[in-house]
């Protein structure tokens, strides 16, 4: 660390890293120079645009378990909005840049190669091969603000920074800044970062500013003279006055209207701006609300969008449809596409939804982070996976992809305070979870686990049926002879109740027989009366040979106790026929297990029925509806 | 759903158990108490409450 006298104030202005060449000195705001062991004064840097970053000089933290103290900054504008790169001094000697906008973060290193890569010739969507495979998703014509502390180049206010934003593969980013060189770029390659991962200490006390400084930007609305209150602790760049409707540029102290609302639309949000809640752990305030619009097939669809700002997390949108709530947050992670056109997220399938050109959006009230313009127009993609939604917006300039998640509306009303009653929900929404989701799994594994037991009680009972013949005898019949009733010798039935099959077969040509049989038990006198029917016709006609019937029956008779038992038979037909019995115990039976399979297949088949008919009627918003509209007319 | 599924599928399979133990299937048969001895050597003295079904 080196230090030295302040030229200008005499303030002692230190150097802790080796490469910083700048620094700014804290209490006069003089740009130090360093020259070897000399430093040349700049004169005064221009003045830092006060923003709610929790990050301050001094801060420390880790990164890849390497401690890191916070010892500069430059603060950025672009088009639409303020950005910090925080200079990081690692133990290791390493210089890094902490990126910060609104509430993302990424940390960088400078490459030492150069490419040619001008400025002018870069496309967003570009897919540039910088060690990883990155692609172009924002492309931004910057303007410094001011520096602080030390820094490891010259910063003069004012100069211009044409940078591109990479993003690779999973968190990775990359930053090509254009400020020395329309076509060498510096390269800055690192990745997306989590606050909290970052482990910082000593940040800024943000928790008192808030009354403080929306005092200290009330103003009126430069177009109706309405108040106006900044509830977005300077993170905002523009305004909607929610008066007169027009759009305001807070971006400079000049307040100019941005857009000027023809439409004397007013809505009034559901949550109205400046409410505060506690949503999921985190405490955020609504400061703006948006109305969107997308046309399909001539039919209009219109969502609303509620941004939360927490100035530790940064800014979260919560957006409602037909009174279905998500809450969504950008996401670092890029994802990568599937096979089937969808999206994989952070080891999640996403699949592709909807594709909407032309997102309008249609009405704006409060605060936004970028300069909003109702009429701007995006492309809109989403990918579902209930109850997530991944999104991909992407404007002339930039691409960003979001993750959504679906809220019930109670929870949205608890954590918001709010008394009225939220809009009843229609419809099915894109990543509504299904409520048969979880049942359908618990309702199959259930069956599963029935038709298992099923099919060992099956194989038991076949193992355990007796299965045995106890009497076969042949009987003569002859139409009208008085010995027509027969009986068979005593046999036994042994074992537990159970059941008797009587097997019968006639030798029958184009005739009936019609056997009444009584099994009688021969010790109690107890008799199981039932009646079979044998017929057998055959023939020719123009198709050829017919048959109708057979020359064989059987009979069961259930729940049959063991004892001493003989078979009555008594026969009646027309024509004399010769017929065998043969009488079988305990015959083991297919027809209840498989009229158990059926039955417990139903409630399975009927929760996957209505699972289908709910995914059917989330898809039908799709691109990808399960049964078209001309196959529904069909119908 | 689950509770009254599981319910319905422990009848069913109790019901199964119950018809593959018992032997019990969908059969018909009339029951007559007190059949005398008689009949096993005069088997036509014996009147079946079974009546003929009448062919086509």
């Amino acid at each position: 660390m080196i230090a030295v006298s302040c030229p200008s104030c005499s303030a002692q202005v230190r150097f802790q890293s080796s490469i910083s060449i700048l620094a700014v000195c804290e209490h006069c705001r003089s740009t130090l120079i360093r020259r070897d062991l000399n430093v040349e004064n700049l004169g005064v840097m221009a003045e830092l645009k006060t923003d709610a970053s929790p990050i301050q000089l001094g801060v420390e933290g880790r990164y890849s378990n390497v401690h890191f103290t916070v010892v500069g900054r430059i603060q950025l504008q672009h088009e639409n909005g303020v950005w910090n790169e925080w200079h990081l001094l690692f133990d290791d000697t390493r210089s890094g840049w902490l990126g910060e906008a609104q509430g993302i973060y990424t940390v960088t290193f400078l490459k030492e190669d150069k490419r040619d890569l001008p400025f002018s010739g870069i496309r967003l969507g570009q897919d540039l091969k910088l060690g990883l495979s990155r692609k172009v998703v924002n492309i931004e014509e910057a303007r410094c603000i001011a520096g602080e502390g030390e820094l490891p180049f010259k910063v003069d206010a004012g100069y211009e920074a044409p940078v591109v934003d990479l993003h690779g593969e999973g968190t990775a980013f990359g930053t090509l800044d254009y400020s020395e060189s329309p076509d060498e770029p510096l390269i800055f390659l690192g990745e997306y970062v989590e606050f909290k991962d970052l482990q910082l200490k000593g940040l800024r006390r943000l928790e008192d500013e808030p009354a403080k400084s929306v005092k200290a930007k009330a103003f009126q609305c430069p177009a109706c003279g309405g108040p106006i209150q900044i509830r977005g602790l300077y993170q905002t760049a523009s305004i909607a006055c929610g008066n007169c409707g027009d759009i305001i540029d807070i971006s400079n102290e000049n307040f100019s209207v941005l857009q000027s609302v023809a439409s004397k639309l007013k809505i009034a949000p559901v949550i109205p701006l400046g409410t505060r809640g506690t949503f999921r752990g985190n405490k955020f305030e609504v400061i703006g609300f948006q109305r969107r619009r997308i046309r399909v097939e001539g039919i209009d669809y219109r969502w609303d969008e509620y941004l939360l700002l927490n100035p530790y997390i940064g800014f979260r949108w919560l957006t409602v449809y037909n009174g279905h709530w998500n809450y969504v947050e950008q996401t670092m992670h890029r994802p990568k596409a599937s096979g089937s056109g969808g999206q994989i997220h952070r080891g999640t399938t996403f699949d592709h939804f909807q594709t909407a050109e032309g997102a309008t959006t249609e009405y704006v009230l409060g605060e936004f982070y970028w300069k909003v313009k109702a009429g701007e127009k995006c492309i809109v993609t989403d990918f579902v996976a209930p109850p997530s939604m991944l999104s991909m917006e992407q404007s002339e300039k930039e691409v960003t992809w979001s993750v959504g998640t679906y809220v019930e509306p109670e929870e949205i009303r608890t954590s918001f305070g709010i008394e009225r009653s939220l809009p009843e929900r229609t419809g099915i929404y894109a990543n509504q979870p299904s409520p048969y989701k979880g049942t359908t799994s618990r309702v199959l594994r259930a069956f599963g686990i029935f038709i298992a037991i099923a099919v060992l009680l099956q194989i038991l009972s076949l193992a355990a049926a007796q299965n045995k013949t106890v009497q076969s005898s042949q009987f003569n019949f002859a139409p009208g002879a008085a010995d027509n009733a027969k009986v068979t010798p005593v046999f036994d039935l042994t074992g537990r109740s159970s059941n008797v099959v009587v097997r019968s077969r006639a030798t029958l040509s184009n005739s009936w027989v019609f056997l009444n049989m009584a099994l009688i038990n021969n010790d109690t006198g107890t008799a199981y009366d039932f009646g079979r029917e044998i017929s057998y016709y055959t023939g020719t006609d123009s198709d050829g040979f017919w048959s109708e019937g057979g020359m064989n029956d059987s009979a069961l008779l259930s729940d049959i106790p063991a004892g001493h038992y003989y078979l009555r038979v008594e026969p009646e037909g027309p024509l004399p026929a010769r017929y065998d019995i043969t009488v079988v115990r305990d015959v083991p039976q297919w027809i209840p297990f498989f009229i158990v399979l059926v039955a417990l297949s139903i409630f399975p088949l009927l929760t996957l029925y209505r699972r289908w008919a709910f995914e059917r009627e989330r898809w039908s918003e799709s691109d990808h509806p399960w049964i078209t509209a001309s196959a529904e007319d069909d119908e | 759903m689950i509770r009254l599924f599981s319910v319905i599928g422990a009848l069913m399979l109790a019901g199964l158990a119950w018809s593959s133990y018992t032997g019990w299937n969908f059969s018909t048969y009339q029951t007559v108490r007190n059949v005398p001895q008689s009949v096993r050597t005069n088997p036509g003295s014996y009147r079946s409450v079974f009546t003929r079904v009448p062919h086509k």
